[in-house]
């Protein structure tokens, strides 16, 4: 992901092709959607074949992030949605810039 | 009196979006569970939403991105996992979730909800109930259909309502819970298709073949409008 980008079409095992979006959280938060370890942890123990936990933290351009602030994703709830249309197009254009400042964090 | 507002109404209302996004539409969801208890489905661009143990026919449709509804049920699973760590992943789980107080004192928002929730790419889902431990001091009826479901409603009083502008059309009973100070009618079932109301639950009599509630259901069938 960090060499390609956010796949929109993604297929994750037992889902279906579809168009969808590519959601990140405020690394200073809030996190009303659940912290970004348990989440991981509870994505790493529906598909345990995929690796493990991780927190992949980027340093997203922040007009890119205004542009995916919408009225039902208020950057104040802490969670950014990156929707087609909203935000997701900007971002993958400017990926291989934003995959520079790629982090891994590994959970324990 | 019965307070006007109507489900389809509150439903709309909570879709509506606000400054506070999809938290504020989860909170309106957590307030609309404390009268209605809810079944929503996410299909094709919208969201479906109807009472549990309505009809599909009678479910709204409210337009919706997908990212809002999945969104929606990601922070409903936050507090179930706040409760109790690693109790649901993002994808399912049912839980209890503590609703805040309500900032009215009359509010009849339960205490905690029952919540259960799938939340894959492929099919979303979320079930809102009351907790048993969150009914307050409402009563528990039971309505036996004659269809064979099972309906349960909690509620301050049950009432039998006469359709007034038309005589011939058969009466109803509802359910009524106090919201705010005024009641509100949280369920109503068209006579001709109730057996029979009870409230609190039906015990199980016995332990042969016919249930407790078979046998609840064949004597109130045998003697017409028992229990209501």
């Amino acid at each position: 992901m960090i060499d390609l980008g956010p796949d929109s079409r993604f297929r994750e095992p037992g889902g279906q092709a579809r168009e969808d979006g590519f959601s990140m959280n405020l690394e200073t938060g809030p996190f009303h959607f659940g912290r970004p370890d348990e989440y991981a942890r509870g994505k790493a123990a529906e598909f345990p074949d995929e690796g493990g936990a991780v927190i992949l933290v980027l340093d997203v351009p922040d007009e890119i992030v205004r542009i995916a602030a919408t009225e039902w994703f208020p950057l104040s709830q802490g969670l950014v949605q990156f929707d087609p249309g909203s935000g997701l197009e900007e971002l993958m254009a400017a990926w291989s810039e934003v995959a520079r400042s790629a982090r891994i964090r590994s959970i324990a | 009196m019965i307070h006007s507002t109507l489900f389809s109404e509150r439903v709309r209302r909570a879709f509506k979006p606000t400054p506070r996004g999809v938290v504020g539409l989860v909170d309106e969801l957590f307030g609309l569970c404390g009268v209605h208890q809810l079944n929503l489905r996410f299909a094709d661009g919208t969201c479906s939403v109807k009472r549990l143990g309505a009809d599909d026919a009678d479910s709204l449709t409210v337009p919706l991105p997908k990212s809002v509804f999945r969104a929606a049920l990601a922070r409903v699973a936050s507090p179930c996992n706040d409760q109790h760590p690693g109790s649901v992943t993002p994808y399912r789980g049912e839980g209890e979730v503590v609703v805040p107080t309500p900032p009215s004192p009359n509010g009849t928002l339960p205490s905690t909800c029952y919540v259960s929730f799938t939340n894959t790419p492929s099919a979303q889902q979320l079930e809102m109930r009351f907790s048993r431990s969150s009914a307050g001091d409402r009563n528990r009826f039971t309505v036996l259909l004659r269809d064979q479901r099972t309906v349960t409603v909690y509620g301050h009083a049950l009432k039998y309502i006469q359709n007034a502008s038309n005589q011939t059309d058969c009466s109803s009973y509802g359910i009524l819970s106090r919201d705010s100070g005024c009641e509100v009618l949280v369920a109503l079932f068209h006579a001709s298709e109730v057996i029979g109301v009870f409230s609190g639950d039906i015990r199980e009599l016995g332990e042969s073949a016919e249930t407790g509630r078979d046998i609840q259901r064949r004597r109130a069938l045998e003697e017409g409008g028992q229990g209501i």
